[in-house]
């Protein structure tokens, strides 16, 4: 049941109700109740409106000083003599998308190469060659090295000049077409999930005592079944309500992970393994994001939040979702590139028996709309609090 | 929960019996030419050829009386030709086709069977993965209050929006009730008759009373006005007053069913029970909502492999899911003793395995989805997609 009984002002700061001004009665507005034992504390909700991979672009592309990546379409062109071009695409009038499954099919035994990436073998990817990146330290080194969880790797620094950044997701796809600021993937994504509400993802920080400084929070992951609300500029606003996705009485989300709240910037403190709701491009997945960390920056009328989640992508995952988008008009990448890029770069979660790694390290740039979020009538069981092995 | 689900089930399939009891007559169905079969249910009446064969409309005739189906179209769903000497009757057309022949149309729209339907009365034709051929069908009349809507609990009374109507077991309609013929000139007089209800003040806080309007007459069948204790009017069907329920939080939500309130039982307004299911059938929630599970709760998805026709090798071919498809999807093996149960049928696959199949298309589950509740196995543009408990496609599939 969502509480909409205003918090005490006392949780706030005077300097910060002194600069908010009105747009304190915003920040008010968004808080609930949290705890039943603990009637003080209350809960801050936010709806994630974009989830990107993180991708860092210099302006003059110097992360990519080998280009941009081939695509599936290109690999199978050179590889024909003009008389197969002319005879596979109808003398060159077939369209693009409907060449696409024919180039997708390049296989030696007609094999989707999209769903069977190691039927071809294409020229290694270009991957990122660059220095910062956006992300979170996951593996607790500061060199990368090889270690009993995690496989040798480049660190990165963080953009905001952070050490020891792991983020090899982005040094896979970060010279890939579709994923960049210019591409259609992440666009797409976004566009969709905003129209039609799927795989939206709500965040509760429960357990708040100070909404700017507070040293013990939890940060619970949801998937919305509600919508936003649009304004006239057709973003979506804040504090509408959104209600929690039920199976029966338990929510088909809410991993949790600790954190605090550092002069307005929500972190976390313990890493753990969340699921998120995951949709985009006409697929869907239950994310599995391990060792989870989160950094938020709340503004300070409390309407929004930004920032980065960060974490290990399952590589099966990661390829499952790469390797159906094969299909899509968004699908201009080499599939076996991409596939053997993220294995010879996977990072994490080293299988004890191959002494290979199985996860990725990864970050996403996350923007939010403060919102209410609604469990049932009656509270649902307490969530475990994940914590990383 | 899936105890309550089993009760308000069998409570579902109770009220479906009652409700098409003799007492509750069949809606009036329109005369027909001699070529064609009107097959009359609680809910709805539907268009059948003499040999009970489904008959189905096309969305791309969009021309009233010009069929847009020929050649390949046409073979896949023969037109209902009509005699050559057929003459219109009331709403029924005959149409000349542009190829040869002359067809019947209803309301404008040429009429189609489906040659891949199995037996008199399915209707495999009405897909998700191809939703623009739909059932000849009607439901029953409605005031504009109210209609009927197809749902996974069967086809049920909804208000305008969508949200089920209920009766309550104790509630009594006294004195008389006048229907107003549609076409009366002008409002009459109207003789109606009392709600003796025990829903009361609190009892109203969740249920609504499915008010009719101070001006409102009643014209369709078995629907009347009734008034409440404090004057309101409320609507009647089939002389039990109608109520949504504030538990419910969308359309065709049926929380409200079977819940004891005011000294009664609470009925969801069951029109027509849901098709059967083979009893080893699950159902799992997901992210694109209710799907269709086998027993280990593992979503199934049918194969449309007509639609692959563009995609010349490798994953599933034409023919069906051949070896790499199988590396990925697994054929819903039916035992060597099972039965078809209605849409449900078996088919023998291109490995002359004994496969289940719904409306034709042969199910499988994908080896990726781990868990209960998980969809990964939606692919390639819903050549493989998830079989919705619901019927139609699931929301962002990339189809309708």
């Amino acid at each position: 049941m969502v509480s909409l009984s205003p918090i005490p002002s006392s949780i706030f700061r005077p300097s910060l109700r002194a600069a908010a001004g009105a747009g304190l009665v915003a920040v008010l507005a968004a808080l609930t109740p949290a705890k039943a034992g603990d009637p003080t504390s209350k809960t801050l909700g936010f709806a994630v409106t974009t989830f990107n991979t993180a991708m860092y672009e210099s302006r003059f592309m110097d992360e990519c000083p080998q280009g941009i990546n081939a695509t599936n379409d290109e690999f199978w062109w050179r590889g024909l003599s003009k008389e197969e071009r002319g005879r596979l695409t109808n003398n060159g009038d077939m369209t693009q998308i409907a060449r696409q499954h024919i180039a997708n099919h390049r296989g030696p035994n007609g094999e989707d190469i999209c769903q069977v990436p190691t039927a071809v073998k294409d020229p290694p990817l270009y991957t990122v060659r660059g220095k910062l990146a956006y992300g979170m330290k996951l593996d607790g080194t500061d060199d990368g090295k090889d270690t009993p969880k995690s496989c040798k790797h480049e660190k990165f620094t963080g953009v905001d000049g952070t050490p020891a950044i792991d983020n090899q997701l982005y040094r896979v796809l970060g010279c890939v077409y579709g994923w960049r600021s210019i591409g259609h993937i992440e666009t797409a994504a976004n566009g969709h999930r905003q129209t039609n509400g799927l795989g939206m993802i709500l965040i509760e920080v429960s357990g708040v005592d100070d909404a700017r400084n507070d040293d013990d929070v939890t940060i619970s992951f949801y998937r919305s079944v509600d919508t936003f609300t649009f304004g006239a500029s057709a973003s979506p606003l804040p504090y509408s309500t959104y209600r929690i996705d039920y199976d029966g009485e338990k929510p088909r989300y809410g991993d949790s992970i600790k954190g605090k709240i550092v002069d307005g910037v929500l972190k976390t403190t313990v890493p753990g393994d969340v699921k998120l709701p995951f949709y985009a491009n006409q697929s869907f997945q239950t994310m599995q994001l391990m060792d989870t960390q989160i950094e938020l920056k709340i503004n300070a009328d409390g309407s929004a939040a930004d920032g980065v989640i960060g974490g290990y992508y399952s590589t099966q995952q990661l390829w499952e979702y790469i390797g159906e988008q094969g299909w899509q008009p968004t699908g201009l990448y080499t599939c076996p590139g991409i596939y053997a890029a993220i294995q010879k770069l996977a990072d994490g979660h080293k299988d004890p028996k191959t002494g290979e790694c199985t996860s990725i390290s990864s970050a996403f740039k996350i923007k939010t709309v403060a919102g209410f979020i609604k469990h049932r009538d009656g509270g649902d069981k307490p969530n475990k609090i994940a914590q990383a092995q | 929960m899936a105890g309550k689900m089993g009760h308000t089930l069998q409570t579902l399939t109770a009220i479906a019996l009652l409700v098409s009891g003799a007492a509750l007559a069949a809606p009036p169905t329109p005369a027909a030419p001699a070529e064609v079969k009107l097959h009359a249910t609680p809910a709805r009446w539907i268009l059948t050829d003499l040999k009970g064969m489904t008959l189905y409309t096309f969305d791309r005739d969009v021309t009233p009386g010009v069929s847009s189906c020929f050649k390949a179209c046409a073979e896949k769903w023969p037109p209902l030709m009509a005699p050559a000497d057929a003459k219109p009757m009331g709403e029924w057309t005959v149409i000349k086709r542009a190829d040869e022949g002359f067809q019947w149309a209803y309301r404008d729209k040429p009429l189609y069977r489906f040659v891949r339907d199995a037996f008199a009365g399915s209707q495999f034709g009405e897909r998700p993965e191809n939703d623009l051929w739909h059932v000849a069908a009607e439901a029953i009349p409605t005031p504009a209050d109210a209609k009927v809507m197809q749902t996974a609990h069967g086809h049920i009374l909804t208000d305008f929006d969508g949200m089920s109507l209920y009766t309550l077991s104790s509630d009594k309609v006294v004195g008389s009730t006048v229907r107003v013929a549609s076409n009366a000139a002008a409002m009459p007089a109207m003789a109606m008759g009392e709600i003796k209800s025990n829903c009361g003040r609190e009892c109203l806080v969740n249920w609504h009373p499915l008010e009719a309007s101070w001006m409102t007459v009643s014209t369709a069948p078995d629907w009347s006005i009734a008034l409440r204790d404090d004057k309101t009017r409320q609507w009647v069907y089939k002389g039990k007053p109608l109520y949504t329920y504030s538990g419910d939080s969308k359309p065709a939500d049926v929380e409200g069913d079977g819940l004891a309130v005011a000294r009664g039982e609470v009925s969801v307004a069951l029109l027509e029970a849901p098709p059967a299911w083979p009893n080893w059938v699950t159902f799992a929630s997901t992210d694109g909502g209710e799907v269709v599970a086998d027993p280990e709760r593992r979503t199934l998805y049918q194969f449309d492999a007509e639609q692959n026709v563009n995609r010349p090798s490798g994953g599933a071919s034409e023919r069906g899911c051949n070896q790499y498809c199988l590396d990925f999807y697994v054929p819903v093996i039916a035992k060597a003793d099972a039965k078809p149960v209605g849409d449900w049928t078996l088919i023998t696959n291109i490995h002359g395995q004994k496969q289940w199949a719904y409306k034709g298309l042969p199910l499988f589950t994908y080896k990726k989805d781990a868990r209960a509740g998980e969809i990964t196995g939606t692919k390639n543009y819903r050549v493989f997609f998830p079989l919705m408990r619901m019927g139609g496609a699931m929301q962002g599939t990339g189809g309708s």
